[in-house]
Order: structure tokens, then sequence, then C-alpha cells
């Protein structure tokens, strides 16, 4: 059975007040909340207790994958599948292996920096609740927003509201689920 | 006399022209910029434009249909001078290109904020010039239909690619680069095409943003990560600006021919594709940003950058022709020597010394102040420049073909009437890909402008 | 044609509808000397009874045949028109076993005549009537020659031939007037310009070619061009010398004057440039010098050591082919480049492909000068595929259309071909040839019945070149096996090397000590062509030594490599 609303926005104009209130959230103990702003704000992320992200790491494993397949492939064509003689060149002509195998590591290194941004991020999503705020919109304009969750424990209808209130934002409105 | 324009004002103030002009939030930023794609009229120049690259790219699909119909035979290349404008033209659009990338990825990992308005028409014009060149060397094929026996795949042959071949790394090379820069290009849409979802009117617009943009809400745990792959697509798509043209010099520096076989190409062909490149990023900024009204967010200051980024590959460029030159002389090979000798004298010195004459001489007025803050200046000598590295192009692939080692198979190459119109039909299809991309996407990246925004007015509160 | 015409019945009988045919009342279609049964007689008077290969193509009539037309027996073929001849000749013995006999062996037995003592009276021979020295102000004479690719013009409508190059022009598909260049500066004339000479009451005109080494103050036009009636290939191509021949001037004419129309004509020839630009590709000494130094031809350009690399050696332990040409005697008749295009179903490209770049011919024989304008030296250096061990063209083929066979051949692989041209970019010799378009004839039957079953027929968009005829080493290794044996030296011959009627061209294992390559690839003057660029050529030369008479003006003897 689905809660009736989704949770809290709170509406702000610069990225100094979203940061003071994300922190003052964080503070207060909430924890399940996200922050919505046009641009990327330093710092906003740690604010909501985010560590680090995992996309290095999987650009990494990525380009690691790519150049060893390249070079495990170029290796297998040439010196076990179907040695043969090309210009009196050794078989393994390592110097030319190097570009194809440096080729592919970014380009598999590229591809699971896309995707797997992409996937960590839950993305592809486009029905997600707080479309349902009629005031989002502003937040691919020129609006801040924070949102706590109904799901968080301490989430309390007017407790939550009292204090979102009391971090002198624009406006707070209700998302609907 | 004329009051003094606000570029002028705050040049005086801060020694140069702004990177944003000022007066501008968050607000406005995002309202412009999205207006050109939603709200304003298509201006009646867009049609005219657009209509006329339509009519090169049916040029195009006709000189490739005949082509395919009757063979390579229908361009002037023969034997020795086996590749002609079709090579020429491949490295052309390739070498134009790498700006984009340059722009969006090494300017953005050294910081510098003026390509925060200007990379993506830069990553767009990539895009395309990557598809322009991309063609070529599928064309340029005897039997084009088997094109995809250059990858590697299993099949009933047992046969693979010979990796050693610099065509074989070519392939690698420039798909590499391709999904690269349309995936660097396309991340860094996607909080626009969310902007553009939320202000869209029309539904058939507003769903089509919504599925391009997979639903991007701007939260900033996503932003967090969003970062970390842009930074990490520029860490990748650095090393391409200079390993995808130098692969491609390959084609040249691996063959044994004289004025090929030479390891100046290298970096000579990436500072000649940085070159083309900027002259490309500026024929195409200063109509936009006059035509949309868009001079705030393009600035003088952009025009300033990007006219000594040319200068300075220019005078790469032109270090390398002097050390070819020098190699020549004062190196023993004979062969090396003549093919010098001819390219200053013999049947394709006019276009020898007009290389000179458009990529040496002429873009050394850039040294002068006045002529990198005129835009109409600008846009001359970088349609020279334009020309002066096509011709660079045909000087390489031409003059060392058709003098080579055996005088008695040296010949002439004469490009045909298809030669042209596959040329000129390429230039359509990239102006009429510019043309849609200006219509249907936002040219200057909106939550990049919002960060430049938020960096002048905490520049302005620490004031 | 006026005289002819007043004949009032004219029948032709030949395997062409030519000019002739076309002034005649009756045609009747002739068969080739391939598809009669005849008879003729040899030069010392042996009798040879001809028979045919293969039945009339397009339902010839033989000349029996149609001879038989006229008298009382015309039904009577060919075949039973000789041999009724001969059995009304032959008595005396089983006219059966002389038929099979005669037939078999191609000649009959004693049938030569007998030779005459005769005297020849040197009391009827004049003194030849003018020299070229009596010809002043703006004439030359004129000399007519049989050209040497269609020779008098019945090979006209002979494609192969059409664009053969010739000789020294290296012109194809039509006749050039050669003209000295100090005659041409006299009469300011420049290359290709058409100029208009007239002789017994008629014209014609010709394109000059500047000739070097042309005696000056005359000018020589080959016969057998601009026929009318030749068929697809020999029609309107070239000048018509017949025009202004006369039987009374066969072979020359004195006071011919040559007048400029002002216009020019595109003479196309398949050799870009014709002086070697300072490189040691066709390397010579006077026997002097040879003696002097033996070693002068590698002496000239060092070739690199092949112990000198990087890479590991490739062994060639079983066969491996090589080919050695003598310069010496090569003297540039072009036969073996026919035989190629013969051999491998060359096609032929036609004029204006030709004038694009794009002739197909696999071998082709360079012609150098050297020296002055006036009285150069000439070189004639045939070009096949070098079979280079390190062959640039391998190194660049994206799809490993071209690789190194076992036995050392540089190998084409069409099928596999598409057709990026890189290999030709590569190949410091430029002997690839690339199929631009459809230069085959795929529908035509008679094309089929005269190509080599053994050797692909390549379409549009793939590369091909000199392959060392690997059909036929492919026919001598089968035939060795069949007996257990290695390929003996000389069983195996390239097309090339089977007609050069001075066997300058030498094919063989170079494995084998004892083969004639080895012979004369261990012969001091062998060097290799553009050996220093590393490329390891199978394909080798030897050097010209020539002998000059010492009695010869210096400025004419060979100069020193």
């Amino acid at each position: 059975m689905r809660a009736p609303v989704y949770g809290l926005l709170a509406e702000f104009d610069t990225p100094s007040e979203i940061l003071a209130a994300t922190r003052r959230a964080y503070a207060e103990g909430y924890r399940k909340m996200d922050a919505y702003t046009p641009f990327p704000v330093h710092h906003l992320p740690e604010a909501l207790g985010m560590r680090k992200s995992a996309v290095p790491l999987v650009t990494l494993i990525g380009g690691i994958l790519g150049g060893l397949t390249a070079y495990v492939l170029q290796y297998w064509v040439h010196v076990i599948a179907y040695p043969i003689n090309i210009a009196g060149r050794p078989l393994h002509s390592w110097p030319s292996f190097i570009i194809v195998t440096f080729e592919m590591t970014v380009l598999f290194a590229g591809i699971a920096a896309f995707a797997g941004s992409l996937a960590l991020n839950g993305l592809p999503m486009p029905n997600h609740p707080i479309f349902n705020s009629e005031t989002f919109a502003q937040a691919t304009r020129d609006k801040f927003f924070l949102c706590i969750e109904a799901t968080d424990p301490r989430f309390d209808m007017v407790e939550t509201e009292r204090f979102l209130q009391a971090l002198n934002p624009r406006a707070v409105t209700e998302v609907p689920n | 006399m004329p009051e003094r324009s606000i570029t002028e004002q705050m040049q005086e103030a801060h020694g140069r022209p702004p990177v944003l002009l000022p007066g501008h939030t968050y607000a406005t930023v995002t309202d412009k910029i999205s207006a050109v794609v939603l709200s304003r009229r298509t201006p009646l120049g867009w049609y005219i434009g657009f209509l006329m690259s339509a009519g090169l790219v049916g040029v195009l699909t006709l000189a490739i249909a005949y082509l395919m119909y009757r063979g390579v035979g229908i361009w002037g290349i023969n034997v020795p001078v086996a590749w002609g404008f079709a090579i020429i033209n491949f490295v052309w659009w390739v070498g134009i290109g790498h700006a984009g990338t340059f722009i969006s990825a090494i300017l953005l990992l050294v910081k510098q904020s003026w390509r925060n308005s200007i990379n993506r028409f830069a990553e767009a014009m990539t895009l395309f010039a990557v598809m322009c060149a991309g063609m070529f060397p599928l064309l340029h094929m005897g039997r084009p239909w088997l094109f995809y026996w250059m990858f590697p795949y299993p099949n009933t042959m047992s046969m693979w690619p010979n990796f050693r071949s610099p065509l074989v790394w070519d392939v690698f090379a420039v798909s590499t680069y391709f999904t690269i820069s349309l995936l660097f290009w396309y991340l860094g849409l996607i909080p626009d095409l969310a902007c553009l979802r939320d202000r869209a009117v029309n539904k058939w617009a507003k769903r089509i943003y919504a599925g391009l943009s997979f639903g991007w809400r701007n939260s900033a745990r996503h932003w967090k990560r969003y970062e970390s792959a842009y930074l990490l697509l520029a860490g990748l798509a650095t090393p391409l600006v200079l390993s995808v043209h130098t692969v491609v010099s390959f084609d040249f520096a691996v063959a044994m021919l004289p004025g090929w076989h030479t390891t100046i190409f290298p970096p000579y062909f990436v500072a000649g594709a940085i070159f083309s490149g900027f002259a490309m990023v500026l024929i195409l900024a200063i109509p936009i940003r006059k035509i949309y009204a868009l001079d705030d967010m393009i600035t003088m200051r952009h025009l300033d950058n990007a006219a000594k980024v040319m200068l300075a590959t220019g005078l790469i460029v032109a270090y390398g022709y002097i050390m070819e030159v020098f190699f020549a002389w004062y190196g023993p090979n004979q062969y090396e020597k003549y093919m010098m000798w001819n390219r200053m004298n013999g049947p394709y010195a006019p276009v020898y010394w007009g290389l000179i004459l458009c990529n040496v001489l002429i873009p050394q007025l850039l040294w002068l102040r006045r002529i990198r803050y005129s835009p109409k200046w600008l846009f001359v000598i970088s349609l020279d420049v334009l020309l002066g590295m096509w011709l660079e192009r045909v000087v390489i692939v031409v003059t060392s073909l058709h003098r080579d080692f055996l005088p008695s198979a040296w010949g002439m190459y004469i490009p045909t009437r298809w030669d042209w119109a596959t040329f000129l039909g390429t230039l359509g299809f990239f102006a009429a890909g510019m043309f849609l991309f200006m219509r249907l996407v936002p040219a200057i990246p909106i939550f990049e402008m919002r960060e430049l925004v938020h960096k002048s007015s905490e520049e302005v509160a620490v004031k | 044609m006026g005289a002819l015409q007043k004949v009032p019945l004219r029948i032709y009988h030949g395997t062409h509808g030519n000019e002739t045919a076309a002034n005649c009342s009756w045609v009747v279609n002739g068969t080739h000397y391939l598809e009669e049964w005849s008879d003729v007689r040899s030069i010392d008077g042996s009798v040879s009874i001809v028979q045919p290969l293969i039945a009339p193509l397009y339902g010839g009539k033989s000349a029996h045949e149609l001879l038989n037309a006229f008298g009382a027996q015309p039904e009577l073929s060919g075949y039973e028109t000789v041999r009724g001849y001969w059995q009304s000749q032959i008595k005396g013995v089983d006219f059966e076993s002389w038929w099979q006999k005669s037939v078999h062996d191609g000649f009959v037995a004693n049938s030569a005549y007998a030779p005459l003592n005769l005297r020849v009276k040197m009391t009827s021979f004049a003194p030849p009537a003018q020299t070229a020295a009596g010809n002043t102000g703006g004439s030359v004479e004129l000399i007519f020659r049989p050209d040497p690719c269609v020779y008098d013009g019945r090979f006209a409508n002979n494609a192969w031939l059409q664009e053969l190059h010739k000789p020294m022009t290296k012109v194809v598909w039509d006749n050039p007037l050669m003209v000295s260049p100090n005659t041409a500066a006299r009469l300011d004339l420049e290359q290709q310009d058409v100029v208009e000479i007239r002789n017994a009451g008629q014209k014609v005109e010709a394109a000059v070619w500047i000739q070097p080494g042309h005696p000056d103050d005359s000018v020589t036009m080959f016969l057998g061009y601009g026929r009318q009636r030749a068929g697809r290939a020999g029609t309107g191509m070239g000048f018509n010398a017949y025009q202004i021949r006369q039987s009374t001037e066969l072979n020359s004419v004195h006071g011919v004057k040559l007048n400029k129309t002002g216009r020019t004509y595109p003479l196309i020839t398949t050799q870009g440039f014709q002086s070697m630009v300072g490189r040691h590709l066709v390397r010579e000494a006077t026997l002097e010098g040879f003696r002097k130094d033996p070693l002068f031809a590698t002496r000239v350009e060092k070739e690199p050591d092949p112990a000198e690399t990087l890479y590991p050696v490739y062994e060639y332990t079983g066969y491996a082919w090589g080919m050695a040409i003598d310069q010496n005697a090569c003297v540039g008749c072009n036969a073996c480049v026919i035989a190629c295009q013969s051999e491998n179903n060359v096609p032929v490209v036609g004029k204006m492909e030709v004038a694009r770049g794009r002739h197909m011919h696999w071998l082709r024989v360079d012609t150098y000068y050297k020296g002055g304008l006036a009285n150069p030296q000439v070189y004639f250096q045939p070009v096949p595929c070098m079979h280079c061990e390190t062959a640039p063209c391998e190194l660049v083929c994206p799809v490993a259309a071209t690789v190194h066979g076992t036995e050392g051949l540089n190998e084409m692989i069409y099928n596999r071909c598409v057709g990026t041209r890189y290999c030709s970019n590569n190949c410091p010799y430029k002997v690839r040839r690339f199929n631009f378009l459809l230069f085959q004839d795929w529908n035509m039957p008679q094309y089929k019945m005269m190509r080599n079953p053994d050797v692909t027929v390549r379409s549009r968009g793939v590369m091909e070149k000199c392959t060392y005829c690997i059909q036929r080493i492919q026919h001598g290794r089968m035939d060795a096996e069949k007996k257990d044996q290695l390929i003996p030296d000389g069983s195996v011959q390239t097309a090339c090397q089977q007609a050069c009627p001075s066997d300058a061209i030498v094919f063989g294992n170079i494995n084998d000590k004892n083969s004639r390559v080895v012979k004369l690839k261990e012969n001091p003057r062998n060097y290799g062509l553009l050996a220093d660029l590393n490329t390891r050529p199978r394909t080798t030369y030897l050097a010209v030594v020539t002998n000059p008479s010492p009695d010869l003006p210096e400025a004419e003897k060979s100069e020193h490599a």
C-alpha cells in the first residue's frame, strides 16, 4: 500500500542556501532525501551523505577488459589461428598491436563510463514520483530543491514540514506519489 | 563617436573580454538558449540554408549511387595515384573533427571556462565531420559491400584482418573516436534535454525529449556520478585527440613513399587537425552568435582564444613544412630530395605554393589584435585555413604518389566531376547536420552556462 | 576505289567485313586457317597438310569450298577436296597410311624442292634515287614502316596489339609521326601537333611525336592505322599512311612538307617518363669497365645484407621461385607482354582508360633514354612483380588479401581483395594493377573460349598483378608429383619466359643450385631493382655490358654506370 505522499519538497533560490539546508537536514538525522539542482553544486552530494561513486572503478575495469581483449585477439589471430607470412614480418608483431589495443582500451572504458554512470544512477527511469510535483519543473531552470522522502524513518508530515519551513525556503510543497 | 560596447567596457575593466556578458541569471540563460529550439520562430535563413544543404545531400546521394553502380573508375584515380579526393577529404574531415574534442575534453581538464558555451556545437561539429570522414574509406573501396571484412569477427573463411595494416588501425581509431565523441556529447546533452522536456509545450516534443533524457531529474547524487563520468570521458577523449589523427597520419607514415614516410607526420597532423578544426569552429561560431544574438555567451573572448589556438597550431604546422624541406635537403635520400623539388617546381607547384600562402603566410595576420577582434576577418582567415589544410592533404597525397621511385610509373591525377560532387555533397551533409542540430537541440550547454553564472556571481560576491 | 567499281562482279572472301568487303557486291564468310582443311608449301618447298583445330565458329567456307561452288561438285567439303587432290597425286603407296602419316607429322616427307644453282646479275641494280641530305627548307624525307604492333594493318582489330605499348615511344592505340628533336625545333613542331602531309595528290594528317635519336630531316610514319572498317578496336584509330603511299615509293618519299594545322591530337603512352632521373635503374658498363670492376652493378648502390634485420628470417626450404632478367639480351620487342596478357586473361581497357593511367599490363617493358636527345642510349627493362620477400604491399593490406606463400611468391587473392589500393601505393615498382571499372566482358561467349581456364577472371574492384604464372607452377608440380620427383629446372616456364625470343627472362627454383636462374643470379652483373629499399626482390636483373667500337666518336659511346 503506497503512501499518498512521496515526500516534502523545499524550494530554494541559490546554491549556498540548498547546501546549508541539506547539511542541516543531514545533521537532523534525515537520510532518505535528495537535492535537485539545475547544475552540479560542490559538496552537495557529500552533504547528502554520499561517499564515493563507483564510476571510476567501472571505467577502469572496462578499460582493462578492452585492452586485454584487443591484445589477446590480435595475438591469437596472427600467432595461433592463422599464422601466415605477411611481408616477412614476425607473427607476433607487437609494435603493430599496440595501436588497436590502445583504441579498444579507450573505447571500452568510455562505454563503461557512460553506461555505468547511467546504470548506477538508475537511469533510464522516465517515471519517478518527483515528476508529480508541479513546481519541480523549475529544477531545470533556476530553482534548487530539497526533498525529504516519506520512507525516511524520521519522516513525519507535520514535523518535517515545520523543520523545512525553518530553513527559510521559497516554498514547501507536497509531492504526491 | 559610438558608445563603447559592453565588451569594450568589460575589457577595459578586466583587461580581456568576459566569457559571459554580465546581467545573466540562471533563468535568463535557460530561457534564451531553450527559446532557440522551442519558442523562437525559425529564421527564414535557416530554411534557405537547410534547403541548400539538403540539395547538396541530394548531389551526394546521386554521386554515391553512380559510384556503386559503375565503380571507383568514375573518379580520377589511377596507377600511380590510386588515392585521390576520397582520402584527401577523409583526412580533412577527420582533422576538422579534432577541435571539437579538444574544446570539450582538453579545455575541460585544464579548467578553461571559455569552453563552456562552445563545446556542444563544437562537439556536434566533430560528430558530423567524423560522419563525413567515415563515408570516404567506405566509398573509396573497390568492393565497398565487403567493408565488414576489415572488422575482426568469426567467419566461415577463418579469415581475420591484418592488424599490421594502418587501415585496420584507422577502423578502430575512427570508430572509437566517433563512439567516444558521441557518448561524451550525448552525456553532456542529457541534462539539457531534460530541461527542454520540462519547457516544451508541444506534446510530441515533450515526449521525445523525455525519452531522450532518460528521465533525468537533476538529482545531486546523480550529478556526482555524472560529473565523474564526464570528467573520465574527457580524460579518455584527450588522448584520442592526439592519437586518432596520429593513426590517420600512419596511413602515410607507415608507407615507404618519399613524402609519406616521415616521423614528423604524427605531431604535424595533430597540430594541423586542431588548426583546421578551430577554423571550422570559428566559421560556425561567428554566424551562429550573430544570427541567434548569442554574442553575450559566445563573446569576443572566445573568438580571441580560438584565434590564438589557430595561430599556435598554425605555427606548429609551419614548422612541419620547414622540417620536411630540411629533411629533404639535409638527408641522403635522393628520392626525398626529388620529391621536395617536385613539390616546389613540378606540375603541382601551384598547389604547394597556394598551401604555403594559405597556411603559413595568411594566418600570421592573427598576431594582430585588431584582426583577432574582428569577426569578419576571423571568418575570412578561417575559410583560408580550411582551404589551406585541404591543399595540404592534396600536396601530401597527390605529389608523393604521382612521382615516386620509378620514373616509368609517373603519372598525373586530375579529379573528375564525380570527385567534386562527392566532396561538395559531404559539405552539404555536414551543413544539413549542423542546421538540424541548431534547430532541435540546445547549441549552447544550458547547465554549463548556469555554472558560469554561478562562478561569476561568486566572483562578484568575493569582490 | 574507282578502279574496283568498274569490275562488274566483285566477290569478297575473307574473315572480316573490312574496307574491301564494303566495296564488293558479294561477301562470302571465309574460314580462319585454323578452321579449314588445306595444304601449303613451306619455304623449302615441303608440302604441309593443314588440318583445322576447330569447326568453323561462324559458318565460314574455306577457299576450296568457295571455288567448289563454281565447279562440278558444289557440295564437296574442304576435307574431301584436299584429300581428293592428294589421292590423285599419290601413286604407288597405300594412300590411307600416307595420308595419316602426313597429317600426323604435319609435313609430307621428301616433298622439298631440289635447290637450283643461280647467279645474280649485278648490272640490273640502280643506285638509290635521292638521299635525305637533299632536303631543304621545310621539307623532309617521309619513311613508311610497318607498325611494331599492328604490322601492316592486318592486326588493327586486335585489341591486345592496339593496347601494346610500342617499343620506343610506348604510345598505344595510335601511330605517332616520329620527328627528331632538331627537326621539330627547325619546323616549329611540338609534341601532339597535328600536321598535314601531302603526296601524289593525296593528303593525310598525322600527330607529331618528338623522338630522341631519330635522324634529322627525316620523319617516320607507321602503316596500318587510320582504317575505316576494321572492327571495334581498329576503326578510326590513328592515321592512314597508305593514303599517301604509292607503289613507286613504298619505303620512303622525299621532299615532303609538314603543314601545321594548328590542332593537337592526344597521343597516349603507358610510360610516364623516359629518363632515369639519375637513379640507378638500368645499370651498365662497357666491357672494359666490367673487366676492371666486375661488381660495378652492385657497387653503385648498397643493397642491405639479408642478415641485417631485427626480425627473424623466414626460411624457404622447399622450392623458392625466382627470376633473372638479362637486360643485355632484352631487345624491347614486347612479346613477353602479350604472352602475359594471353596467359593471364589480362583485360584491354581502351585508349580513354589508358589516358587516365589505368592500363592493365601485368608485365611492362620500360624504355629509358640516357644521354643527349639527339643520339641517346636506349635501355629496355621488363618489369614484372618482384615478389619481394619483405613485400611492402603485403604489410598494408587491411584484409590480408596479399600474403607471402611458402615458396616465396607474393600471392594475390582476388576473392579477398576489397580494393583499398593501399598495396598499389606502397609498391615502389608500381607493378600492381587495379580494376577501376568492370574491364572484362562477362557475357561474350567467344571471350570465354579465348581465356585461359586456369586463371581467374577478375571483376571490378580487385587488384591484380604478376603471379610468376602460378598456374604453370601448379601444373609443373602436379606433373612432377605424378612421377614422384622434384620439378626439373626448365619444365616450368612463365609465359613471358616462354615467349622471349632472346631468352632474356629465366625463371626457376633458386634453392636448386644447378638451375639456370641460380647461375644467372650468381653472375656479378646481377642486381636488384631499387634493392636499397630493402624489399628483397626475387626478380633480379643483369646489368648491361656494352662493347662500343673504338671507331665510334666519344659522344656515341655509352657512359660508365
